[in-house]
């Protein structure tokens, strides 16, 4: 019976991972307003543009509004979703926008073709200069237009990251990190004073060293919530009018330790 | 901004461990045409490692083989992830069981600390699978992918 019931539930876990993605439309578009945000003319617009630039560069871009993730990890949304429809023709170059209204997360997924010209700075940086704050005024057309202009500047190794700064100079936030780091450095000096004989100095230190690092790497790494580049090389396939080739057939297994 | 201090993955094996690796994937290689590879990186960002591990095999071109028989072994040494990817030919061939048996047996041998031992092992095992369904053809056969262990950052 527990065997039967694994064998259930290994099921369930599969057509759960199957279910990840979003539906390919048919006929295929690239601009797919799922959850009625935009009206139709603004989609119209949008879509004109990005056939434009498929056709002009063969970068392509596709975005999807969803009304919600029914509970999935964007991440793996986004991936999946690239790897079902083909996004990006057969060099990889492909850029997927996903929009998901009701958990209000954006991902930018880059096909690895594009990856050198939109790595994940970028990615984040035309998200919270172009998405992020137009969204929250409401003017998500504005806001997915530019966020559509950025990335293909981006592919074509024109876009230079904005990053906002403020007119006093430094940000409360880097101010912040500046006496986090001083505090630090301060408590390095004063503990490896206090040590003994050298060789204890020496150990001490190199382990608060390595203490400390791991912090600047954990506040370096921080402020990323729902952001990110990454990507995933999109399937071949030829130019606009549909997307590549679809699923290549392989598969594996994976796990941890 | 540390990257200089960052350890290499290819510091999380010491030069024998790499040996019997590679010998490992050579002696899987013979009498097979398939092609396994083995790649380390530190950090596997996606929540589904096979993604990550698809997404090397492409950009490694493990698909340019002949009969669809490429098969990489991925791990991720810092956030202890594993994935084992196999193209269409193998992949459907050996089955799904297959698969999870292979990275069960890592994970156990990981567990234990035997990194090295763990990939040679299934690297053994994919080899023999790929000799029961990709039989050595000697006028036609040739090794289509370097055998040495691919380091990421």
């Amino acid at each position: 019976m527990k065997y039967f019931l694994s064998i259930l539930f290994l099921f369930f876990t599969v057509f759960a991972v199957a279910q990840k993605s979003i539906p390919k439309p048919n006929p295929p578009r690239l601009v797919n307003d799922l959850a009625h945000l935009l009206n139709n003319s603004e989609v119209e617009q949008l879509e004109r543009k990005l056939v434009a630039l498929d056709d002009s560069t063969s970068n392509q871009i596709a975005v999807i509004i969803a009304p919600s993730l029914h509970g999935e990890i964007i991440e793996d949304v986004a991936v999946n979703t690239f790897r079902e429809w083909g996004i990006g023709s057969k060099n990889n170059n492909g850029v997927l926008l996903l929009i998901a209204l009701e958990e209000k997360k954006i991902r930018i997924e880059v096909g690895y073709g594009l990856e050198g010209a939109i790595p994940d700075v970028v990615a984040k940086d035309i998200i919270e200069n172009d998405l992020t704050p137009a969204f929250k005024q409401g003017t998500y057309f504005v806001g997915i237009s530019k966020a559509v202009d950025d990335i293909s500047k981006a592919a074509v190794g024109e876009y230079k990251i904005k990053r906002k700064k403020s007119n006093n100079g430094t940000s409360g936030k880097s101010l912040i990190i500046f006496f986090i780091i001083l505090f630090i450095v301060l408590m390095i000096v004063a503990n490896s004073g206090r040590g003994g004989g050298g060789n204890v100095i020496n150990r001490g230190g190199s382990s608060n060293l390595a203490n400390t690092l791991f912090w600047l790497s954990i506040l370096n790494s921080g402020n990323r919530s729902d952001s990110g580049g990454g990507g995933f090389g999109g399937f071949g396939g030829g130019g606009f009018g549909g997307f590549g080739g679809g699923s290549s057939g392989g598969g594996g297994a994976s796990g941890g330790w | 901004m540390l990257n200089f201090l960052k350890k290499k993955p290819e510091s999380f094996f010491s030069t024998e461990e790499k040996q019997t690796i590679v010998h490992a994937i050579q002696q899987a290689e013979t009498n097979t045409n398939g092609e396994i590879r083995v790649y380390i990186e530190n950090r596997c960002k996606h929540t589904n490692t096979v993604f990550r591990a698809e997404k090397i095999f492409r950009k490694l071109n493990m698909y340019n083989t002949e009969n669809r028989n490429g098969v990489l072994v991925y791990m991720a040494v810092k956030d202890k992830k594993l994935a084992v990817y196999g193209d269409k030919g193998i992949y459907e061939k050996a089955g799904i069981e297959f698969w999870e048996e292979s990275v069960q047996q890592m994970i156990q041998h990981f567990n234990k600390n035997n990194f090295s031992k763990g990939i040679a092992e299934v690297v053994l095992k994919i080899g023999d699978a790929l000799k029961q369904h990709f039989p050595y053809n000697k006028d036609t056969d040739i090794n289509e992918l370097p055998d040495d262990i691919v380091f990421g950052k």
